[in-house]
């Protein structure tokens, strides 16, 4: 639970996430529990791409492919 | 992961069953050479990675000089840990017995135990239990024999691999594949969705296909990029060696000289040397040193035969001249008239007148005394006179042979011989003077060879380079320098031809971009680009993470590596990466320059400096520690530095298992006693193992080693 929150942070801390997206570190989640509720597109993705890696039966990249570009199209991007 | 305990059961020097129990932290087994510690190491190892052939060169001799017929044992190693508060057993086994006169061996196997907080034991795969509790790829990194499998470092490839296992940035790894996937996917899609609008079609496809081929071009600059960037740092680093020994090499080239000009000189200084003394002795006559009275005897002699020989030759000599004035006197008489034929009359006829004292020619009287007697008489002497003309001249000399003339050129030679022979003495004198002084010469320009001779061992232990090397070493010099200064020509203009490409690619990128913006979905093109944004993310902290590992890794390797040696010249551990991605280590001084020529004790102090800062960083993003394991790791250190490592290893967290021939000595009774100052060692266990006296040295069945704990 600590790696995968860990590994969260460390993408977060990114300047892309500052800079582009407008998102001030202090409203950036801290558990990928949590980041999979913000209303962050890019966030979401980001924790539900770590939530599925993170899983002791990793999901196949290609079908979390599917499952990033289909949660995109929902959250109509 | 803590090893709580290892059996021994008949392995090798290990007779019966031998308990080794284990703290966590510090452990050290002290053991003489050849008393059981490097067995145990390999009792460890045979555990770990196992091996069935043989398997009968593994028995304790002593067990099986005991075994009789029928009865059958067990040779076994066993490892208990405490892992996630389990405690686990792994235990590798094989049976052995005697049948007819013969050894067996049989039921080998493998085999893991669980037992949970409630004292429950289970039985479980061993090989998979093996791989939990200590998995391979740390093992290698943990478990090292002597100092020289410390050196894991020195190949590129191990550090990645090390870096890989143990860094952090392995968990990011599996982001960037995903990530490079869905770019690659996305990209797709966009295509497909281009490609139905038919009026940007062609223009599509245009671009994909520059692309296509910058990206090409692009993989190909990129490529020799890493072959040049490979080949200045070969160069420089080849440089860099050279550069540490070119004054050497140079100072080794002039030295050859010298000692080359020495020994020309020695040589022709000792060609010059002739101590033929026995020839001047003997061959020139030295015999005759002693001859110098006879020879003035002799000149006397000669001397006075030549005083007297003149004499007598003087008085002759008067007699002849008398006899001639005689005849002058007759001459001048018969001068005044026509004389007779000297021959008429006859000199019988003149005799017999005279004798008859009458003048035959005129009739007359010549008494004896008269006028025409003495006239008669002059007149046979005159006749007489002619007659013995000749016989007179052919008168002989006083002397028929001059031996006086031989005598004088003997008496010449030898006074030359004998002045000779008075020389020699000083002839050998000043030979033997100048001998003496080639040799002073010789030994002086002998001393002077040795010098230099020292100078170059000095030299060349200083660089830690053979002579050749050191020689190739300035042969190479120009070459590397000439392969470096093209390397960093062809880099400068790579860098700018792949700078350049990459512009063109990103501008095409972006117009294809344009094109899938007009006529693809906008949501697959925004999906694209949040796409692309988190690949940057994951990339870039992949990256970041990788470099923060390189960093920690040099930070607390460098605190490790100072530590161990106090009060000591250590220089500066340094990851470096380079253009191909690849990690070396370095040891470099303050100044930033390569530490070229570190002794054993310090490239070990480095290695395990680095081992343990990596043993930490596990800990730390495991929240697992594995042990360490080392045979005999300091033999360099001696007992002060490898005191020194052990305090300090006693404050650093994890397991360590020490096994060392230090602190050992040998009473005066000869038998093998800990030293007072082991006392002083921090440590959380110690162990000595030690063979069971007495044994027979030369018969293995005599050998037990015992384990005693401290």
């Amino acid at each position: 639970m600590l790696k995968r929150n860990k590994i969260l942070q460390s993408f977060l801390e990114h300047k892309i996430i500052e800079e582009k997206y407008n998102i001030s570190k202090d409203g950036l989640p801290q558990k990928v529990f949590d980041a999979q509720k913000s209303e962050e597109a890019i966030i979401k993705v980001i924790a539900l791409i770590i939530d599925e890696k993170e899983k002791r039966l990793p999901t196949e990249d290609k079908q979390l492919y599917r499952t990033i570009t289909q949660y995109l199209n929902e959250a109509a991007i | 992961m803590i090893i709580k305990k290892i059996v021994i059961e008949n392995f090798l020097c290990y007779y019966d069953i031998k308990e080794f129990v284990f703290a966590d932290g510090l452990n050290i087994i002290l053991g003489e050479n050849g008393e059981g510690k490097t067995k145990f190491y390999e009792a460890l190892v045979w555990l770990f990675n196992g091996n069935i052939r043989d398997l009968k060169s593994l028995i304790s001799a002593r067990k099986l000089n005991e075994l009789e017929e029928s009865t059958s044992f067990r040779v076994e190693v066993k490892v208990q840990v405490e892992q996630h508060e389990t405690i686990k057993q792994v235990s590798r086994f094989f049976q052995f017995e005697k049948k007819d006169n013969d050894i067996h061996t049989y039921n080998y196997s493998l085999e893991g135990i669980k037992e949970n907080a409630k004292g429950e034991r289970e039985m479980v795969d061993g090989n998979g239990l093996l791989k939990e509790i200590f998995p391979s790829e740390l093992r290698k990194y943990s478990m090292f024999k002597g100092e020289s499998e410390l050196n894991i470092f020195n190949e590129t490839k191990s550090l990645k691999n090390l870096i890989d296992t143990f860094s952090f940035a392995k968990y990011y790894n599996k982001y960037t594949e995903l990530i490079s996937y869905s770019e690659k996917r996305i990209s797709r899609d966009i295509d497909k969705e281009s490609r139905r609008n038919k009026k940007q079609e062609t223009e599509h496809q245009r671009l994909k296909t520059e692309i296509i081929i910058y990206e090409q071009d692009l993989k190909r600059y990129k490529s020799s990029l890493q072959i040049a960037n490979s080949e200045k740092e070969k160069s420089e680093k080849g440089l860099n060696e050279i550069e540490n020994n070119i004054e050497n090499a140079e100072e080794i080239k002039i030295i050859n000289n010298q000692i080359k000009e020495i020994e020309a000189k020695i040589q022709r200084a000792k060609s010059r040397i002739d101590e033929n003394y026995t020839k001047a002795l003997l061959d020139e006559k030295w015999i005759l040193i002693h001859f110098e009275p006879v020879f003035k005897e002799y000149n006397i002699k000669v001397n006075s035969l030549s005083r007297k020989r003149r004499k007598l030759q003087s008085e002759y000599d008067r007699e002849i001249g008398k006899r001639q004035q005689r005849q002058e006197t007759v001459a001048e008489f018969v001068k005044e008239f026509v004389p007779l034929p000297i021959e008429t009359p006859s000199k019988e006829l003149m005799q017999e007148m005279l004798d008859e004292e009458v003048c035959k020619v005129c009739g007359r009287e010549a008494p004896k005394g008269s006028e025409a007697y003495n006239y008669m008489m002059q007149k046979l002497e005159k006749l007489l006179k002619s007659l013995s003309k000749d016989e007179e001249e052919k008168e002989e000399p006083l002397y028929k042979h001059d031996y006086l003339k031989r005598l004088r050129s003997i008496q010449h030679s030898q006074e030359s011989n004998l002045d000779f022979i008075k020389r020699i003495n000083d002839l050998i004198s000043e030979r033997y003077e100048f001998n003496e002084g080639r040799k002073k010469e010789v030994k002086r320009y002998e001393k002077r060879l040795e010098a230099s001779e020292a100078d170059k061992i000095r030299i060349l232990s200083e660089s830690n380079q053979s002579e050749n090397n050191l020689l190739n070493a300035l042969n190479n010099f120009r070459a590397f320098g000439k392969t470096s200064k093209e390397a960093t020509e062809n880099i400068t203009e790579l860098t700018f031809k792949i700078k350049g490409l990459e512009e063109k690619i990103n501008t095409k990128k972006a117009e294809l971009d344009k094109i899938d913006r007009e006529s693809s979905n906008k949501y697959l093109i925004k999906t694209r680009e949040v796409i692309r944004d988190i690949a940057t993310i994951f990339k870039d902290t992949e990256k970041r993470k990788f470099n923060e590992f390189l960093d920690i890794l040099e930070e607390k390797s460098n605190r490790i590596f100072s530590e161990i040696n106090v009060d000591a010249f250590t220089g500066i551990i340094k990851f470096k990466l380079n253009a191909n991605k690849e990690v070396r280590i370095e040891l470099q001084e303050a100044n930033g320059q390569l530490f070229a020529r570190p002794n054993q004790s310090l490239l070990t102090s480095k290695y395990l400096s680095i081992l343990f800062a990596i043993s930490e960083l596990t800990k730390e993003n495991n929240d697992e520690s594995f042990p360490m394991i080392f045979d005999a790791p300091t033999s360099s250190f001696g007992e002060t530095k490898t005191a020194q490592f052990f305090n300090l290893l006693n404050n650093t967290p994890g397991q360590k298992i020490l096994l060392i021939k230090d602190f050992l000595v040998k009473d005066s009774a000869n038998n093998l006693a800990i030293k007072e100052e082991f006392k002083k060692i921090r440590r959380d266990k110690a162990i000595w193992v030690k063979l069971e006296r007495p044994f027979d040295e030369q018969k293995l069945h005599t050998i037990n080693s015992q384990v005693i704990h401290l």
